[in-house]
């Protein structure tokens, strides 16, 4: 099977996961997809070497979060002119699911970094080292961050959590 | 908060409902194109160098690339592709290799009088590959900076700073310079300032004494004309070099460090002023797109050469 080939079924195969990932992040689908579509990117430059990665998913993962970060970083500096920003897409449904869209805006509410923290060590599961490992910061920061953030989130879900806490 | 609140957190991602995930367009396809592209890049760039010489995006190269693709814009992955040439460029006159770098050391010298007095560009002898040269030396009487430039477009990839080996600059006497963004004449500069560890560029951190000795240091600048509205018209231009010797435990791991990485206590060879004033010369688009189709020239004799040997 040629390399794209097998990029493309690799890709195709882990899409839905990665869309889910990077709409927590990005608290919206275009973006998530603008962000799962640059971390392919970013895959298929390095395939050849990837591909004989012990854990491929892990690794993909990581290439998410941190290609989510990267861009975060530039838009901070980034000016659009006018004239070069796009129409506007057709809007997407966003969650019909209330828990679902509770927590993404709550997490809209952090800093990316603490937002990539607390994805990763919530929804995918990561342990602190592994957290560290996936975004290149050490275990340190990852625990004040996780601290920090979870004290930002208990403000913010105070209602899904008493809803939670009831239930 | 307290782990039972953490745990409550955990339940609620656990809860939540993603598993419709709408997709309005082909994420694969256009990634597939992008990273193509890149992976013909990167053969250009920094080669064995890596971290904190970090590969250049070629942006305006696609725009200069002669043979009829002239006009179509950088498209990266992240933005949904609607107008890319499929087609196959058509096929251009071999330029000898020598030829090509004469021209390319010609233009780097047409640029020294806008350089301070002293100052040379010229091509890193290591990393040339059909004649062009993508990583270039910087060099003044204090010492040298290994370097890239390009043209900004929205994929080119920022240094990142505060990462695990990369740290970022805060002032020293040696080096004042630090990331921020100041007015230059004719524009403004953005400036990235960022230290790296010794590790970052050795394949056993076991063969340097101190790994996380901050040896190198890098300075990426982003000229932003006045009034520009086009990111395209930006250009960025990444040094970097060692800024204390590399600490190696016993015998030096690299031969060469100082021609490999560039050497200069003071950081980088050329202050952002100076790249202000290097970046509006009157010259400098002319030279800077004559460049860009040398890039684009090497690139694609490259390319002919591995499509030719391959079959």
């Amino acid at each position: 099977m040629r390399d794209e080939d097998e990029f493309r079924e690799f890709a195709a195969s882990r899409q839905k996961q990665l869309l889910r990932t990077a709409y927590l992040l990005c608290g919206d689908w275009h973006g998530a997809e603008d962000l799962v579509q640059t971390t392919f990117g970013q895959l298929y430059r390095t395939w050849r070497r990837f591909r004989r990665v012990e854990h491929p998913d892990a690794y993909a993962k990581q290439a998410l979060y941190r290609c989510y970060l990267t861009s975060k970083r530039k838009k901070r500096f980034a000016t659009v002119p006018i004239d070069s920003v796009a129409e506007p897409a057709a809007p997407v449904a966003q969650t019909s699911d209330e828990r679902a869209g509770a927590l993404v805006a709550a997490l809209a509410g952090l800093p990316e970094r603490a937002r990539a923290v607390v994805v990763l060590r919530f929804w995918e599961d990561y342990s602190v080292a592994q957290t560290a490992e996936a975004l290149g910061i050490s275990q340190g920061t990852v625990k004040s961050q996780t601290s920090r953030a979870l004290g930002m989130l208990r403000v913010r879900i105070a209602e899904t959590l008493s809803d939670i806490r009831r239930d | 908060m307290t782990e039972y609140e953490a745990e409550n957190v955990r339940t609620l991602f656990q809860d939540a409902d993603l598993d419709d995930v709408p997709t309005t367009r082909d994420l694969i396809g256009p990634a597939v194109a992008w990273g193509s592209g890149r992976r013909r890049r990167d053969r250009w760039t920094a080669l064995g160098v890596t971290g904190a010489v970090a590969a250049v995006a070629v942006a305006g190269v696609v725009a200069l690339r002669p043979g009829g693709e002239g006009g179509s814009k950088a498209v990266g992955p992240g933005v949904s592709v609607q107008n890319q040439s499929t087609a196959k460029p058509s096929p251009v006159k071999p330029i000898a290799p020598a030829l090509i770098a004469t021209r390319q050391q010609e233009l780097l010298d047409s640029l020294r009088p806008y350089l301070p007095a002293g100052d040379r560009i010229t091509c890193q002898s290591m990393n040339q590959m059909n004649g062009f040269c993508q990583l270039l030396t910087f060099t003044s009487p204090t010492g040298t900076s290994t370097a890239q430039w390009n043209a900004y477009n929205q994929f080119y990839e920022d240094g990142p700073a505060d990462t695990k080996y990369e740290h970022e600059h805060t002032a020293t006497a040696a080096i004042p310079l630090v990331s921020g963004t100041i007015d230059a004449p004719g524009g403004n500069i953005r400036i990235q300032s960022t230290d790296a560890e010794a590790q970052i560029n050795v394949s056993e951190k076991q063969s340097l004494t101190d790994p996380a000795a901050l040896t190198f240091h890098t300075a990426q600048y982003v000229f932003t004309p006045t009034g520009a509205t086009d990111p395209a018209k930006s250009v960025v231009l990444e040094q970097t070099e060692l800024v204390r010797e590399m600490p190696w435990k016993g015998k030096p791991q690299v031969a060469d460090a100082h021609g490999l990485w560039g050497f200069n206590p003071t950081g980088p060879v050329l202050s952002p002023e100076q790249f202000a004033k290097l970046v509006t010369a009157p010259i400098f688009p002319s030279v800077f797109q004559q460049l860009a189709a040398l890039q684009a020239q090497a690139d694609r004799q490259g390319i002919q050469q591995q499509s030719s040997s391959s079959h």
